[in-house]
Protein backbone atom coordinates (compact mmCIF):
# COMPACT_ATOMS: atom_id res chain seq x y z
CA UNK A 1 0.00 0.00 0.00
CA UNK A 2 3.08 2.60 1.19
CA UNK A 3 4.92 1.32 -1.99
CA UNK A 4 1.55 2.04 -3.97
CA UNK A 5 1.24 5.28 -3.08
CA UNK A 6 4.87 6.85 -3.21
CA UNK A 7 5.08 5.69 -6.85
CA UNK A 8 1.85 7.81 -7.48
CA UNK A 9 3.06 10.85 -5.39
CA UNK A 10 6.47 10.31 -7.84
CA UNK A 11 4.15 10.14 -11.03
CA UNK A 12 2.36 12.92 -10.26
CA UNK A 13 5.50 15.16 -10.07
CA UNK A 14 6.67 13.65 -13.45
CA UNK A 15 3.36 14.21 -14.54
CA UNK A 16 3.76 18.10 -13.92
CA UNK A 17 6.52 18.86 -16.29
CA UNK A 18 3.64 18.12 -19.15
CA UNK A 19 1.31 19.93 -17.88
CA UNK A 20 3.59 23.14 -17.30
CA UNK A 21 4.01 23.05 -21.08
CA UNK A 22 0.73 25.14 -21.49
CA UNK A 23 1.08 27.38 -18.63
CA UNK A 24 4.70 27.72 -20.15
CA UNK A 25 3.68 28.60 -23.69
CA UNK A 26 1.65 31.37 -22.50
CA UNK A 27 4.55 32.97 -20.54
CA UNK A 28 6.70 32.61 -23.17
CA UNK A 29 4.05 34.36 -25.50
CA UNK A 30 3.63 37.40 -23.10
CA UNK A 31 7.75 37.45 -22.49
CA UNK A 32 7.46 37.64 -26.67
CA UNK A 33 5.19 40.48 -26.57
CA UNK A 34 6.42 42.25 -23.80
CA UNK A 35 9.89 42.22 -26.17
CA UNK A 36 7.86 43.13 -29.29
CA UNK A 37 6.01 46.14 -27.61
CA UNK A 38 7.98 47.55 -24.88
CA UNK A 39 11.66 47.06 -26.36
CA UNK A 40 13.33 49.50 -28.95
CA UNK A 41 15.45 46.35 -29.95
CA UNK A 42 19.36 46.03 -30.07
CA UNK A 43 21.04 48.33 -31.37
CA UNK A 44 19.11 51.27 -30.45
CA UNK A 45 19.29 54.43 -30.92
CA UNK A 46 20.48 57.11 -28.19
CA UNK A 47 22.86 60.14 -28.08
CA UNK A 48 26.38 59.13 -29.23
CA UNK A 49 25.36 55.38 -30.02
CA UNK A 50 25.19 53.57 -33.42
CA UNK A 51 21.85 53.03 -35.63
CA UNK A 52 18.49 51.94 -34.59
CA UNK A 53 18.13 48.36 -35.76
CA UNK A 54 15.72 48.77 -38.78
CA UNK A 55 18.79 51.13 -40.47
CA UNK A 56 20.85 47.81 -40.56
CA UNK A 57 21.62 46.92 -44.08
CA UNK A 58 21.73 43.02 -43.55
CA UNK A 59 22.89 41.80 -46.61
CA UNK A 60 26.09 42.84 -44.54
CA UNK A 61 27.47 39.89 -42.77
CA UNK A 62 28.71 42.65 -39.98
CA UNK A 63 25.77 44.65 -39.76
CA UNK A 64 23.59 41.24 -39.28
CA UNK A 65 26.24 39.97 -36.68
CA UNK A 66 25.55 43.42 -34.67
CA UNK A 67 21.51 43.13 -34.76
CA UNK A 68 20.83 41.64 -31.04
CA UNK A 69 17.33 42.00 -30.19
CA UNK A 70 14.32 42.18 -32.23
CA UNK A 71 11.75 45.21 -30.21
CA UNK A 72 9.87 47.57 -32.12
CA UNK A 73 9.34 50.59 -29.38
CA UNK A 74 10.51 53.84 -30.54
CA UNK A 75 12.61 53.90 -27.21
CA UNK A 76 13.02 52.24 -24.00
CA UNK A 77 10.55 54.76 -22.13
CA UNK A 78 7.88 54.64 -24.67
CA UNK A 79 5.72 50.96 -24.43
CA UNK A 80 3.06 50.77 -26.72
CA UNK A 81 4.64 53.22 -29.10
CA UNK A 82 5.69 51.14 -32.05
CA UNK A 83 8.37 52.15 -34.74
CA UNK A 84 6.74 52.11 -38.56
CA UNK A 85 10.23 50.82 -40.19
CA UNK A 86 10.63 48.12 -37.34
CA UNK A 87 7.75 46.90 -37.95
CA UNK A 88 8.09 46.59 -41.27
CA UNK A 89 11.28 45.40 -41.31
CA UNK A 90 10.56 42.65 -39.05
CA UNK A 91 7.52 41.18 -41.12
CA UNK A 92 10.18 40.79 -44.00
CA UNK A 93 11.98 37.56 -44.03
CA UNK A 94 13.55 35.02 -46.07
CA UNK A 95 13.80 31.47 -46.13
CA UNK A 96 16.68 30.41 -47.57
CA UNK A 97 19.66 28.83 -45.53
CA UNK A 98 21.97 31.35 -44.12
CA UNK A 99 20.00 34.37 -45.62
CA UNK A 100 24.13 35.29 -46.81
CA UNK A 101 23.51 38.74 -48.93
CA UNK A 102 20.23 39.09 -48.19
CA UNK A 103 18.53 42.63 -46.43
CA UNK A 104 15.53 40.22 -44.32
CA UNK A 105 15.32 38.58 -41.38
CA UNK A 106 16.42 34.69 -41.33
CA UNK A 107 13.43 32.92 -40.94
CA UNK A 108 12.99 31.13 -38.50
CA UNK A 109 17.00 31.51 -36.95
CA UNK A 110 16.72 35.08 -36.50
CA UNK A 111 13.53 35.34 -34.65
CA UNK A 112 14.35 32.50 -32.47
CA UNK A 113 17.79 33.63 -31.09
CA UNK A 114 17.00 37.04 -31.61
CA UNK A 115 13.29 37.46 -30.07
CA UNK A 116 11.92 33.80 -28.34
CA UNK A 117 15.19 33.18 -26.71
CA UNK A 118 15.78 29.82 -24.89
CA UNK A 119 16.72 26.66 -25.51
CA UNK A 120 13.52 24.77 -26.44
CA UNK A 121 12.53 25.13 -29.97
CA UNK A 122 9.56 26.99 -29.65
CA UNK A 123 7.19 27.87 -32.79
CA UNK A 124 5.52 30.35 -33.47
CA UNK A 125 3.16 32.80 -35.04
CA UNK A 126 3.48 36.54 -34.57
CA UNK A 127 0.79 38.62 -36.43
CA UNK A 128 -0.40 42.33 -37.01
CA UNK A 129 -2.87 44.38 -38.18
CA UNK A 130 -4.01 48.49 -38.41
CA UNK A 131 -7.60 49.03 -37.24
CA UNK A 132 -8.23 51.26 -40.14
CA UNK A 133 -6.63 48.19 -42.89
CA UNK A 134 -7.47 44.67 -43.34
CA UNK A 135 -4.00 43.64 -44.56
CA UNK A 136 -2.53 41.25 -42.20
CA UNK A 137 1.17 41.01 -41.85
CA UNK A 138 2.65 37.93 -39.90
CA UNK A 139 5.45 35.71 -39.64
CA UNK A 140 5.47 32.21 -38.97
CA UNK A 141 3.36 28.49 -39.26
CA UNK A 142 -0.23 28.08 -38.78
CA UNK A 143 -0.90 27.30 -35.15
CA UNK A 144 -1.88 23.52 -33.68
CA UNK A 145 -5.38 23.33 -31.83
CA UNK A 146 -3.69 24.67 -28.24
CA UNK A 147 -1.07 27.36 -27.93
CA UNK A 148 0.39 30.15 -25.69
CA UNK A 149 -1.78 33.24 -26.87
CA UNK A 150 -1.26 37.23 -26.09
CA UNK A 151 -2.64 40.39 -27.33
CA UNK A 152 -1.72 43.69 -27.50
CA UNK A 153 -2.72 46.83 -28.94
CA UNK A 154 -0.14 49.27 -29.94
CA UNK A 155 0.23 52.88 -31.68
CA UNK A 156 2.42 52.79 -34.89
CA UNK A 157 3.78 56.00 -35.40
CA UNK A 158 3.97 57.01 -39.31
CA UNK A 159 7.17 58.15 -40.55
CA UNK A 160 7.94 61.10 -43.06
CA UNK A 161 7.81 64.60 -41.33
CA UNK A 162 7.01 66.56 -45.08
CA UNK A 163 6.97 70.58 -44.98
CA UNK A 164 6.20 73.17 -48.30
CA UNK A 165 8.39 75.14 -49.76
CA UNK A 166 6.76 77.65 -52.32
CA UNK A 167 9.58 79.68 -54.40
CA UNK A 168 9.21 83.37 -55.37
CA UNK A 169 10.43 84.80 -58.48
CA UNK A 170 12.34 87.18 -56.64
CA UNK A 171 16.23 87.57 -56.74
CA UNK A 172 18.40 84.57 -55.62
CA UNK A 173 18.67 81.11 -57.82
CA UNK A 174 19.72 79.53 -54.39
CA UNK A 175 16.53 77.48 -52.67
CA UNK A 176 18.05 77.07 -49.01
CA UNK A 177 16.14 74.64 -46.22
CA UNK A 178 17.54 75.13 -43.18
CA UNK A 179 17.17 72.30 -40.39
CA UNK A 180 18.26 72.71 -36.72
CA UNK A 181 18.44 69.21 -35.18
CA UNK A 182 18.53 70.33 -31.54
CA UNK A 183 15.33 72.19 -32.09
CA UNK A 184 13.42 69.13 -33.48
CA UNK A 185 15.04 66.64 -30.76
CA UNK A 186 13.99 68.78 -27.76
CA UNK A 187 10.29 67.60 -28.36
CA UNK A 188 9.18 64.98 -25.22
CA UNK A 189 6.63 62.69 -26.79
CA UNK A 190 8.64 60.52 -29.12
CA UNK A 191 5.27 59.36 -31.21
CA UNK A 192 5.28 63.03 -32.48
CA UNK A 193 8.71 64.22 -33.08
CA UNK A 194 10.12 64.84 -36.27
CA UNK A 195 13.25 62.23 -36.55
CA UNK A 196 15.08 62.95 -39.36
CA UNK A 197 18.34 61.25 -38.20
CA UNK A 198 15.90 57.78 -38.21
CA UNK A 199 13.23 58.34 -40.40
CA UNK A 200 12.94 60.00 -44.22
CA UNK A 201 12.16 63.64 -44.93
CA UNK A 202 9.98 65.02 -47.76
CA UNK A 203 10.48 69.04 -48.86
CA UNK A 204 7.61 69.71 -51.35
CA UNK A 205 8.72 71.82 -53.72
CA UNK A 206 5.61 74.33 -54.89
CA UNK A 207 5.18 77.36 -57.51
CA UNK A 208 7.68 77.36 -60.13
CA UNK A 209 6.16 79.12 -62.65
CA UNK A 210 8.93 79.97 -64.82
CA UNK A 211 8.85 77.34 -67.54
CA UNK A 212 11.93 74.74 -67.82
CA UNK A 213 13.40 75.76 -64.44
CA UNK A 214 15.79 73.38 -63.45
CA UNK A 215 18.71 72.69 -61.13
CA UNK A 216 22.55 73.66 -62.49
CA UNK A 217 24.28 72.23 -59.34
CA UNK A 218 24.02 69.35 -57.84
CA UNK A 219 22.28 69.31 -54.64
CA UNK A 220 24.63 69.69 -51.63
CA UNK A 221 24.62 70.17 -47.89
CA UNK A 222 26.34 73.01 -45.57
CA UNK A 223 27.14 71.25 -42.11
CA UNK A 224 27.67 73.94 -39.39
CA UNK A 225 30.12 73.24 -37.50
CA UNK A 226 28.95 72.55 -33.15
CA UNK A 227 31.55 75.08 -32.65
CA UNK A 228 30.25 77.95 -34.87
CA UNK A 229 32.27 79.44 -37.90
CA UNK A 230 31.99 78.32 -41.68
CA UNK A 231 29.73 75.86 -43.04
CA UNK A 232 31.19 72.26 -44.37
CA UNK A 233 29.59 71.66 -47.82
CA UNK A 234 29.22 68.12 -48.69
CA UNK A 235 27.89 66.97 -52.11
CA UNK A 236 25.09 64.13 -52.03
CA UNK A 237 26.31 60.54 -52.91
CA UNK A 238 24.91 58.97 -55.92
CA UNK A 239 24.03 55.40 -53.92
CA UNK A 240 21.73 54.80 -51.33
CA UNK A 241 20.77 56.62 -48.77
CA UNK A 242 20.82 59.88 -50.08
CA UNK A 243 18.48 62.29 -51.38
CA UNK A 244 16.63 62.75 -54.30
CA UNK A 245 14.75 65.16 -56.38
CA UNK A 246 11.49 64.46 -58.09
CA UNK A 247 10.19 66.19 -61.05
CA UNK A 248 6.39 65.69 -60.16
CA UNK A 249 4.57 63.50 -57.39
CA UNK A 250 3.81 60.61 -59.80
CA UNK A 251 7.42 60.36 -60.90
CA UNK A 252 8.52 56.83 -60.54
CA UNK A 253 11.96 57.70 -60.63
CA UNK A 254 14.53 60.46 -59.55
CA UNK A 255 15.72 62.84 -61.44
CA UNK A 256 19.17 61.36 -62.22
CA UNK A 257 20.61 64.65 -64.01
CA UNK A 258 20.48 68.69 -64.04
CA UNK A 259 18.12 68.49 -66.97
CA UNK A 260 14.69 67.94 -64.98
CA UNK A 261 12.35 70.17 -65.25
CA UNK A 262 10.09 71.64 -61.66
CA UNK A 263 6.55 71.67 -61.80
CA UNK A 264 3.98 72.41 -59.05
CA UNK A 265 4.59 69.12 -57.27
CA UNK A 266 8.49 68.15 -57.12
CA UNK A 267 9.49 67.14 -54.26
CA UNK A 268 12.99 66.44 -52.94
CA UNK A 269 13.60 63.60 -50.47
CA UNK A 270 16.54 62.93 -47.77
CA UNK A 271 16.18 58.80 -47.64
CA UNK A 272 16.11 57.69 -43.75
CA UNK A 273 19.55 57.02 -42.64
CA UNK A 274 20.99 59.51 -45.06
CA UNK A 275 21.80 62.31 -41.72
CA UNK A 276 23.27 59.20 -39.85
CA UNK A 277 25.70 58.44 -42.72
CA UNK A 278 27.23 62.09 -43.25
CA UNK A 279 27.56 61.52 -39.32
CA UNK A 280 24.98 63.96 -37.73
CA UNK A 281 23.62 63.97 -35.00
CA UNK A 282 21.01 65.52 -32.39
CA UNK A 283 22.87 68.45 -31.98
CA UNK A 284 23.61 69.12 -35.68
CA UNK A 285 22.92 72.19 -38.24
CA UNK A 286 22.65 71.56 -41.45
CA UNK A 287 20.83 73.70 -45.07
CA UNK A 288 20.09 71.65 -48.04
CA UNK A 289 21.03 73.57 -51.04
CA UNK A 290 19.47 73.61 -54.24
CA UNK A 291 20.90 76.16 -56.98
CA UNK A 292 18.17 75.99 -59.90
CA UNK A 293 18.65 78.36 -63.14
CA UNK A 294 15.85 80.64 -62.56
CA UNK A 295 15.58 83.19 -59.66
CA UNK A 296 13.45 81.35 -57.64
CA UNK A 297 13.82 82.68 -54.24
CA UNK A 298 14.90 86.03 -52.05
CA UNK A 299 17.56 83.56 -50.76
CA UNK A 300 16.34 83.77 -47.15
CA UNK A 301 16.77 80.16 -46.19
CA UNK A 302 13.43 78.22 -45.11
CA UNK A 303 12.90 76.56 -41.84
CA UNK A 304 12.10 73.18 -41.36
CA UNK A 305 10.48 72.55 -37.50
CA UNK A 306 7.73 72.30 -35.54
CA UNK A 307 5.91 75.04 -37.07
CA UNK A 308 6.24 74.17 -40.82
CA UNK A 309 6.65 70.78 -41.23
CA UNK A 310 3.37 67.98 -40.29
CA UNK A 311 4.53 64.41 -39.71
CA UNK A 312 1.24 61.94 -40.42
CA UNK A 313 -1.02 61.06 -37.61
CA UNK A 314 0.33 57.77 -35.99
CA UNK A 315 -2.15 54.33 -36.34
CA UNK A 316 -3.71 51.62 -33.82
CA UNK A 317 -2.64 48.10 -34.58
CA UNK A 318 -3.82 45.24 -32.55
CA UNK A 319 -0.43 42.27 -32.44
CA UNK A 320 -1.48 38.94 -31.79
CA UNK A 321 1.23 36.58 -30.79
CA UNK A 322 0.79 32.63 -30.45
CA UNK A 323 3.48 30.39 -29.15
CA UNK A 324 3.51 26.35 -28.72
CA UNK B 1 -4.72 -9.56 33.34
CA UNK B 2 -1.77 -8.59 30.96
CA UNK B 3 -1.01 -10.76 28.26
CA UNK B 4 0.03 -11.24 24.61
CA UNK B 5 -3.07 -10.37 22.57
CA UNK B 6 -3.49 -6.34 24.82
CA UNK B 7 0.11 -6.11 23.31
CA UNK B 8 -1.32 -7.15 19.58
CA UNK B 9 -3.93 -5.03 19.57
CA UNK B 10 -1.88 -1.78 20.62
CA UNK B 11 0.66 -2.79 18.13
CA UNK B 12 -1.47 -2.96 15.50
CA UNK B 13 -3.49 0.14 16.70
CA UNK B 14 -0.66 2.21 15.96
CA UNK B 15 1.17 0.76 12.97
CA UNK B 16 -2.69 1.54 11.38
CA UNK B 17 -2.84 5.41 12.92
CA UNK B 18 0.83 5.44 11.45
CA UNK B 19 -0.53 4.46 7.76
CA UNK B 20 -3.33 6.85 8.22
CA UNK B 21 -0.85 9.72 8.92
CA UNK B 22 1.44 8.80 6.12
CA UNK B 23 -1.14 7.98 3.66
CA UNK B 24 -3.30 11.42 4.44
CA UNK B 25 0.34 13.03 4.27
CA UNK B 26 1.32 11.73 1.18
CA UNK B 27 -2.09 12.64 -0.55
CA UNK B 28 -2.35 16.02 0.66
CA UNK B 29 1.42 16.72 -0.60
CA UNK B 30 0.75 14.96 -4.33
CA UNK B 31 -2.18 17.14 -4.46
CA UNK B 32 -1.22 20.38 -3.79
CA UNK B 33 1.22 20.45 -6.93
CA UNK B 34 -1.53 20.28 -9.45
CA UNK B 35 -2.92 23.63 -8.96
CA UNK B 36 -4.20 25.06 -12.07
CA UNK B 37 -2.42 28.25 -12.86
CA UNK B 38 -4.99 28.81 -16.33
CA UNK B 39 -6.94 30.64 -14.33
CA UNK B 40 -4.42 33.78 -13.64
CA UNK B 41 -2.81 33.43 -17.50
CA UNK B 42 -6.45 34.35 -18.95
CA UNK B 43 -6.87 36.98 -15.99
CA UNK B 44 -3.53 38.24 -17.05
CA UNK B 45 -3.95 38.28 -20.82
CA UNK B 46 -7.25 40.65 -20.09
CA UNK B 47 -4.79 42.62 -17.76
CA UNK B 48 -2.41 43.58 -20.63
CA UNK B 49 -5.05 44.72 -22.76
CA UNK B 50 -7.20 46.65 -21.12
CA UNK B 51 -3.82 48.62 -19.65
CA UNK B 52 -2.87 48.66 -23.57
CA UNK B 53 -6.58 50.37 -24.47
CA UNK B 54 -6.03 52.69 -21.58
CA UNK B 55 -2.85 53.48 -22.89
CA UNK B 56 -3.74 54.47 -26.56
CA UNK B 57 -7.01 56.42 -25.30
CA UNK B 58 -4.71 58.59 -22.90
CA UNK B 59 -2.18 59.43 -25.99
CA UNK B 60 -1.98 63.05 -26.74
CA UNK B 61 -3.83 64.26 -29.64
CA UNK B 62 -2.23 64.79 -32.76
CA UNK B 63 -2.96 68.42 -32.54
CA UNK B 64 0.32 68.96 -30.86
CA UNK B 65 2.01 69.36 -34.14
CA UNK B 66 0.01 72.55 -34.54
CA UNK B 67 2.00 75.61 -35.22
CA UNK B 68 -1.71 76.83 -33.78
CA UNK B 69 -1.33 75.30 -30.71
CA UNK B 70 -3.99 72.94 -30.58
CA UNK B 71 -5.86 71.59 -27.52
CA UNK B 72 -3.01 68.61 -26.96
CA UNK B 73 -5.47 66.42 -25.06
CA UNK B 74 -6.20 62.57 -25.20
CA UNK B 75 -9.26 61.14 -26.15
CA UNK B 76 -9.72 60.21 -22.72
CA UNK B 77 -9.10 63.49 -21.26
CA UNK B 78 -11.76 64.93 -23.47
CA UNK B 79 -14.29 62.22 -22.47
CA UNK B 80 -13.89 62.86 -19.05
CA UNK B 81 -14.18 66.92 -19.42
CA UNK B 82 -16.60 67.18 -22.05
CA UNK B 83 -17.57 64.21 -24.76
CA UNK B 84 -18.58 61.87 -22.19
CA UNK B 85 -18.78 58.34 -21.74
CA UNK B 86 -20.44 57.07 -24.35
CA UNK B 87 -17.84 58.05 -26.67
CA UNK B 88 -15.48 56.21 -24.57
CA UNK B 89 -17.35 53.40 -24.66
CA UNK B 90 -17.67 53.14 -28.03
CA UNK B 91 -13.24 53.37 -28.45
CA UNK B 92 -12.71 51.07 -25.61
CA UNK B 93 -14.93 48.26 -27.16
CA UNK B 94 -13.96 48.59 -30.29
CA UNK B 95 -10.36 48.29 -29.66
CA UNK B 96 -10.25 45.77 -27.08
CA UNK B 97 -12.70 43.60 -29.12
CA UNK B 98 -10.34 44.20 -31.97
CA UNK B 99 -8.57 40.84 -33.80
CA UNK B 100 -5.65 40.97 -36.20
CA UNK B 101 -8.35 38.58 -38.78
CA UNK B 102 -10.53 41.60 -39.35
CA UNK B 103 -13.19 38.85 -39.51
CA UNK B 104 -13.20 37.92 -36.20
CA UNK B 105 -13.60 39.54 -32.86
CA UNK B 106 -13.90 39.00 -29.45
CA UNK B 107 -16.81 39.60 -26.74
CA UNK B 108 -15.31 41.48 -23.87
CA UNK B 109 -17.50 43.63 -21.48
CA UNK B 110 -16.36 46.36 -19.31
CA UNK B 111 -17.55 48.80 -16.60
CA UNK B 112 -15.83 52.01 -16.26
CA UNK B 113 -15.53 53.79 -13.31
CA UNK B 114 -14.29 57.61 -12.28
CA UNK B 115 -13.49 58.70 -8.95
CA UNK B 116 -12.54 62.30 -8.25
CA UNK B 117 -12.06 64.13 -5.45
CA UNK B 118 -14.20 66.75 -4.13
CA UNK B 119 -12.53 69.82 -2.69
CA UNK B 120 -15.54 71.27 -0.71
CA UNK B 121 -16.09 68.23 1.30
CA UNK B 122 -12.83 66.20 0.69
CA UNK B 123 -14.68 63.14 -0.18
CA UNK B 124 -13.98 60.65 -3.16
CA UNK B 125 -16.32 60.79 -5.19
CA UNK B 126 -17.62 57.63 -7.44
CA UNK B 127 -18.84 58.40 -10.79
CA UNK B 128 -20.55 55.86 -13.43
CA UNK B 129 -18.67 56.24 -16.59
CA UNK B 130 -19.71 53.75 -19.27
CA UNK B 131 -20.13 50.26 -19.80
CA UNK B 132 -22.47 47.46 -19.21
CA UNK B 133 -24.30 45.91 -16.12
CA UNK B 134 -21.81 44.01 -13.65
CA UNK B 135 -23.13 40.59 -12.51
CA UNK B 136 -20.41 39.41 -10.51
CA UNK B 137 -18.42 37.89 -13.41
CA UNK B 138 -14.72 36.62 -13.11
CA UNK B 139 -13.21 40.25 -13.97
CA UNK B 140 -10.20 41.88 -13.44
CA UNK B 141 -9.65 45.55 -12.57
CA UNK B 142 -7.40 47.63 -15.01
CA UNK B 143 -6.89 51.95 -13.89
CA UNK B 144 -4.85 54.76 -14.97
CA UNK B 145 -4.80 58.34 -13.52
CA UNK B 146 -5.80 60.87 -16.02
CA UNK B 147 -5.15 64.55 -15.81
CA UNK B 148 -8.05 66.60 -16.71
CA UNK B 149 -8.93 70.57 -16.29
CA UNK B 150 -12.95 70.72 -16.84
CA UNK B 151 -14.45 73.86 -17.67
CA UNK B 152 -17.80 75.26 -16.66
CA UNK B 153 -19.18 75.08 -19.97
CA UNK B 154 -19.76 71.19 -20.52
CA UNK B 155 -18.94 69.47 -17.83
CA UNK B 156 -20.82 66.32 -18.01
CA UNK B 157 -19.90 64.66 -14.83
CA UNK B 158 -20.16 67.46 -12.58
CA UNK B 159 -16.06 67.52 -11.72
CA UNK B 160 -14.65 70.55 -9.78
CA UNK B 161 -13.87 73.24 -11.63
CA UNK B 162 -10.06 73.03 -11.67
CA UNK B 163 -6.72 71.26 -12.44
CA UNK B 164 -7.24 67.52 -11.29
CA UNK B 165 -6.28 64.27 -11.54
CA UNK B 166 -9.01 61.40 -11.58
CA UNK B 167 -9.06 57.80 -11.55
CA UNK B 168 -10.23 55.35 -14.55
CA UNK B 169 -11.18 52.00 -12.84
CA UNK B 170 -12.25 49.72 -16.30
CA UNK B 171 -13.66 46.63 -14.74
CA UNK B 172 -13.26 43.62 -17.76
CA UNK B 173 -14.66 40.49 -18.17
CA UNK B 174 -15.17 37.70 -21.25
CA UNK B 175 -18.78 38.06 -22.06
Amino acid sequence: MIAFIFVATMLSGLLVSLFSRTVDYDAVAYRTGVVLVEDPGEPRYYVGSTVNWHLLDLSIPLERDSLKRLGLSLERYSPGYLQQQKVDKFFQHDASAGCSGIDALCYPDDYKSKLIFGDYPYSFNISLRKLDESTIKSVGEGPPPHYGYIRRLVEIKQPGASSVVKVINWTSQNVVVRMEFNELYSLANPLYRIDPLNEETTILLRNFTIPDTGLIKPIFIDVYPATGGAPTPLLVPASSPTVFIYETESSPTPCSSLSCSMSNTSYLRVEEGFFKRIGLDEYSIIEINMTFNKTVSDGIPYKFNYNTATLPPPDIAVMEVKIW
Amino acid sequence: MVNNQGQLYTIEGVAAGLLMVVTAYLIVSSTTVLTPQDVHIADMQLEQLGNDALVILDTPDYSILNSTGGANKSKLQMQIESDGGAAFGENFSRIINSKVDPSDHDTLKFNATLFSRDESTGDVIEIQFNGSQYYRENAVKVNRWIYVNPISTSNPYGLDLRNQTVLVEVLLWRG
